[in-house]
């Protein structure tokens, strides 16, 4: 599904307290089936900007618009309930959110409430723990008895038993090691090209942008920077400097060489491999 | 979200603000014995006049304080309807049974909401222009006294304050696990009374999972890092007693005057 914010503006209204917008004027398109990186400091409302895309967050102004559906400042609870069914959002630290007695239980919380009959339900439950790589014995777990990757399995495991056609994930890796991260990441694409999904993700790992995602969009200040091929962006050196984005390792590397050469080489390389065909080339050139 | 606001500290400059937490907190428990001994409807509506007036003196907007009243409305309701209906005395306009209308239940029907609604205004202001961790030492000093029962008045504020301080996490805590199980399709606000407790669940227990094991990973750091509860403790906060405290006091004795005077009306 196509998601374009339009003009929108959002804040975290407490009681009779207005706050500053923590979203100002986004204006953003993010294609049908694309896999897009939202990055930026903290603070700079990434994860709001997620909670809005699955209508946990309404705008001030402007609105957003999700396939069919539309959210504005007045938007009606049917609409949201629909939107949320299509859109699964995976928080930050999801194993937080676990509280069922059983595994089986808890992932199936989210298709219940969404309507899955008893064996819908059930089939979806054993579809997606196989698809997040989880064994079908652990069915009868207490979930707070797994392992913090297992729980977080769980838990994205719950998020996609509903079948949602956009992904939106918060540093799904935080807290993981290294390993764990790169499971969590790779299982996300291999379900965002199985099942065709639109995926949005927010991270600070430059080398996960570089290694997941097509797009990338800039964030700071509750605005958004600039919205790009992932390769366009480190290409672009001044951006790059303006925005203080971190670079991915190849990237890291082929600048140290470059200061030491004494000059730039002709392309920036996102992966080893690549930096190794560039080495090769500007030796012999 | 406007619920979770209840009782939380507004910073600002204010007289209250300013107050020593001591004589705030004093003068909130006394301001609430009053309301128990004022016997007239004259009576109420002093103290309603005092408590606008004190409500306004904070600078904090009247919806803050009308937010305090919100949920506990219907137990409110519920204590006045009682006493109207079962309070004979003066005209009897209608009566079923042991349910009546009357107007003296009319009446004490008015001074039990006014009691309650007070209580709430007041003790609100003594949370909104207090910091929590005043609060404690405030409650600490009150307490004082029982020391000599042997009673330890350390771990009582150690608790207090620890629990004082991890308010705001768990509020926190609870709008990320509402938003996460929003995103899981529970619809607040929906359905009966069942329905509306069963969605309580997936909120409540995975604080509760999350709060023990902050618990035991306090206690643990605090065990490591050396604590001993039955030490002799000095403060980094010193209260300071001053002139507006003194102000204060006197206007405190001022008003029991009045109350004492309007009392006889
Ligand atoms: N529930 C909330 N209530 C009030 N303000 C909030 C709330 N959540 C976030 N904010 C504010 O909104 C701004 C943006 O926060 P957000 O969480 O979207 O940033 P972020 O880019 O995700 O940061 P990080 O990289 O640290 O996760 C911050 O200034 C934050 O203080
Ligand atoms: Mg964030």
């Amino acid at each position: 599904m196509q998601i374009v914010f339009n003009q929108v503006k959002a804040d975290y209204q407490l009681g009779p307290i207005r706050t500053a917008n923590i979203i100002n004027e986004v204006n953003l398109l993010i294609a049908d089936q694309s896999f897009t990186a939202v990055i930026g400091p903290t603070g700079a409302g990434k994860s709001s900007l997620l909670k809005m895309i699955n209508g946990l967050l309404l705008p001030s102004a402007g609105s957003i618009q999700v396939g069919e559906y539309s959210i504005t400042p007045s938007c009606k609870k049917q609409t949201l309930a629909a939107i949320r069914k299509r859109v699964g959002m995976v928080f930050q630290f999801p194993e937080h959110q676990l509280f069922a007695e059983t595994v089986e239980q808890d992932i199936g919380f989210g298709p219940t409430n969404f309507g899955f009959s008893r064996e819908e339900t059930r089939l979806a439950v054993i579809e997606s723990m196989g698809k997040v790589g989880l064994d079908p014995a652990l069915l009868q777990r207490s979930p707070f008895s797994l392992s913090g990757g297992q729980q977080r399995r769980v838990a994205i495991a719950g998020i996609i038993a509903t079948k949602p056609d956009v992904l939106v994930l918060d540093e799904p890796g935080a807290g993981l090691d290294p390993e764990g991260k790169r499971e969590i990441l790779t299982m996300i694409q291999e379900l965002h090209d199985n099942h065709k999904l639109t995926t949005v993700l927010v991270t600070h790992d430059m080398d996960d942008v570089v290694a997941y995602a097509d797009n990338v969009v800039v964030m700071a200040n509750g605005q958004v920077m600039c919205q790009q091929k992932v390769e366009e962006l480190f290409a672009d050196k001044e951006a790059l400097v303006k925005w203080k984005i971190d670079l991915p390792e190849p990237l890291r590397i082929q600048r140290c060489i470059e200061e030491q050469c004494g000059r730039a080489f002709s392309s920036a390389s996102l992966t080893l491999e690549a930096l190794a065909d560039l080495l090769l080339k500007e030796y012999f050139a | 979200m406007n619920k979770l606001m209840m009782g939380r500290y507004f910073s600002g400059d204010s007289f209250l603000h300013q107050l020593d937490p001591r004589t705030k907190l004093f003068a909130t428990l006394y301001i609430i014995a009053l309301l128990f001994f004022v016997e007239n409807i004259w009576g109420f509506l002093l103290l309603f006049a005092v408590t606008f007036f004190i409500m306004h003196q904070t600078g904090i907007a009247l919806v803050a304080f009308i937010n305090g009243v919100k949920p506990l409305i219907w137990l409110i309701l519920f204590a006045v309807m009682l006493r109207i209906f079962f309070t004979g005395g003066g005209i009897v306009y209608f009566r079923a049974g042991p349910v009546m209308l009357s107007s003296f239940g009319l009446i004490t029907g008015f001074y039990t909401f006014s009691r309650f609604v007070l209580m709430i205004f007041i003790s609100t202001v003594l949370t909104l222009t207090t910091k929590p961790i005043d609060l404690t030492d405030a409650i600490h000093a009150l307490l004082k006294p029982l020391q000599i029962f042997r009673i330890s008045i350390n771990d009582f504020a150690l608790m207090l304050s620890i629990s004082l301080r991890f308010i705001p996490n768990l509020l926190d805590e609870t709008t990320k696990i509402v938003d996460a199980q929003r995103a899981r399709g529970v619809v607040f606000g929906k359905g009966n009374i069942i329905q509306q407790m069963k969605k309580l669940v997936p909120i409540v227990l995975p604080l509760f999972a999350s709060s023990l094991k902050r618990a035991e990973e306090l206690a643990d750091v605090m065990e490591v890092k050396g604590y001993q509860s039955d030490q002799k403790r000095t403060r980094y906060r010193q209260l300071k007693w001053q002139v507006r405290d003194a102000v204060a006091l006197l206007m405190i004795v001022l008003l029991t005057a009045a109350v004492v005077f309007v009392n006889r009306l």
